[in-house]
């Protein structure tokens, strides 16, 4: 995902709220507004989600220090009925 | 003049020649080798024979490879030093055999008073007769008892070890190991055979145990698992980094652990054992011919076998609600630390509804910034 370095800077990614990471869920292939906006609409429609969650720094190539420890407790996702 | 007078009694041969070809036995000459009957060569001495034959002759002896049975020797007594564990009398019952249609003995597990007897198709427990053992201190064995190994008891179900002895690890009084035949992990325990690998994972043991050449077991004391490794060039599934920059899938092993604690299969493992065991609550696993030692602190997390650059963590889940509503997702959130990656994310519903169906849509990987980052 391509982050413009137009004023002012858009946020990407998770974001820190009530101690959960919080992201929108963004449909990259379907601009059903047709608005052309930089990041398409938000949601995806369906039964369930399939997720892959994954922690790596790939340029951490040090191998002589402990590598920060990724912990995941908990993911959620919120759904509306349609 | 004396005279040559020929007697019809002889009790002496003499060879002459001392050298190993025929012809030496002509040009050597003077060279002798004396063999006589009689002690000291005297008329009427004491004859020496052949004596008597310690065993009964096997008139249709061959070799034979008997892989449902079992032979025990002699025993060390440490006390006396009498050492006869190169001793197999033929005349004495110390060979025990298993059913032959539940295939070859693969494994032999000695525990306390038991023997556990794994074969391709079936497990057996034998009760080893200690008494003859421990209190052998110069009486003959046969006087207290002349069974080694006792009645054979198989366990219940018919599952084997089928040709992977080198899946079997053990733990305390729990013994794992794999039947590929049946396409189950099992534990061995007190309440008998259960099958672990219904504990979730049941197809996936299904379908790629089939495809594994090795089974690799081993327990890991620290953390407390079962650890298996399924090799083989069909096998393919996990994923691991490449490079600094790059992951790619695995091609030829798939390995897992299973927790006794929350009785499930925890985690896929990034490195490929060739073998590993438990010593002293370390985990090691040898990489080829090289040992490691896992759970180092000193070691970056992911990172096996002294590889310059970590492997990913990474967990696969689906998000499901309400199983039969068609839903619209908005946001995906977790509890953790930072730096999780959500790539890619997709969606079940297939082009059923008009312009609100997305079909194959992937979204690309989102990056953390801490809040206050990005405004």
């Amino acid at each position: 995902m391509i982050i413009p370095n137009s004023n002012p800077p858009q946020y990407v990614g998770f974001k820190r709220k009530e101690g959960k990471y919080f992201d929108f869920i963004k449909n990259k292939n379907n601009d059903i507004f047709n608005d052309n906006a930089q990041f398409a609409t938000t949601g995806l429609r369906g039964n369930y989600l399939d997720v892959t969650v994954e922690y790596w720094k790939p340029g951490d190539n040090t191998p002589d220090q402990g590598a920060e420890k990724g912990e995941m407790f908990a993911i959620s996702t919120e759904a509306q009925r349609s | 003049m004396g005279t040559t007078i020929g007697i019809e009694y002889y009790n002496t041969f003499i060879l002459a020649g001392g050298g190993t070809s025929s012809s030496d036995m002509v040009t050597d000459r003077g060279k002798y080798h004396v063999e006589e009957s009689r002690v000291k060569g005297g008329y009427n001495n004491t004859s020496t024979d052949y004596g008597v034959k310690a065993h009964a002759v096997d008139d249709e002896y061959g070799m034979r490879t008997r892989e449902n049975a079992m032979i025990y020797s002699g025993i060390f007594n440490a006390k006396t030093k009498v050492n006869n564990t190169n001793q197999f009398p033929i005349g004495a019952e110390i060979t025990k055999a298993v059913d032959i249609t539940n295939g070859s003995i693969q494994k032999l597990y000695a525990e306390d008073t038991n023997l556990n007897i794994f074969q391709e198709n079936k497990v057996s427990n034998a009760l080893i007769d200690k008494d003859a053992i421990y209190t052998a201190e110069g009486t003959p064995m046969q006087t207290i008892s002349n069974i080694v190994i006792g009645q054979i008891v198989p366990y219940l179900g018919k599952h084997g070890i089928s040709q992977n002895p080198e899946s079997f690890a053990f733990f305390g009084g729990r013994k794992y190991f794999a039947d590929k035949s049946r396409g189950v992990i099992l534990r061995l325990s007190r309440d008998g055979l259960t099958s672990i690998s219904a504990n979730g994972m049941k197809d996936f043991f299904r379908d790629n145990l089939p495809n594994a050449t090795s089974i690799y077991g081993m327990y890991d004391e620290q953390k407390d698992k079962y650890v298996i490794s399924l090799q083989g060039s069909n096998i393919s599934g996990g994923k691991v980094a490449t490079s600094n920059t790059e992951t790619s899938a695995t091609t030829d092993y798939l390995t897992l652990g299973f927790d006794e604690k929350t009785k499930g299969w925890v985690s896929f493992y990034t490195y490929k054992p060739s073998f590993g065991f438990s010593l002293e609550n370390q985990f090691y696993t040898f990489n080829k011919q090289n040992l490691y030692q896992h759970y180092k602190s000193d070691v970056g997390r992911c990172k096996f076998y002294g590889s310059s650059f970590s492997d990913p963590a990474y967990v696969n889940l689906i998000m499901n609600d309400e199983p039969s509503v068609v839903k619209n997702f908005l946001t995906i959130n977790y509890e953790g630390s930072t730096g999780w990656t959500a790539s890619p994310i997709t969606e079940s519903h297939n082009n059923t509804t008009s312009t609100t169906s997305y079909s194959s849509i992937v979204h690309e990987g989102y990056k953390i910034h801490e809040e206050g980052d990005y405004t």
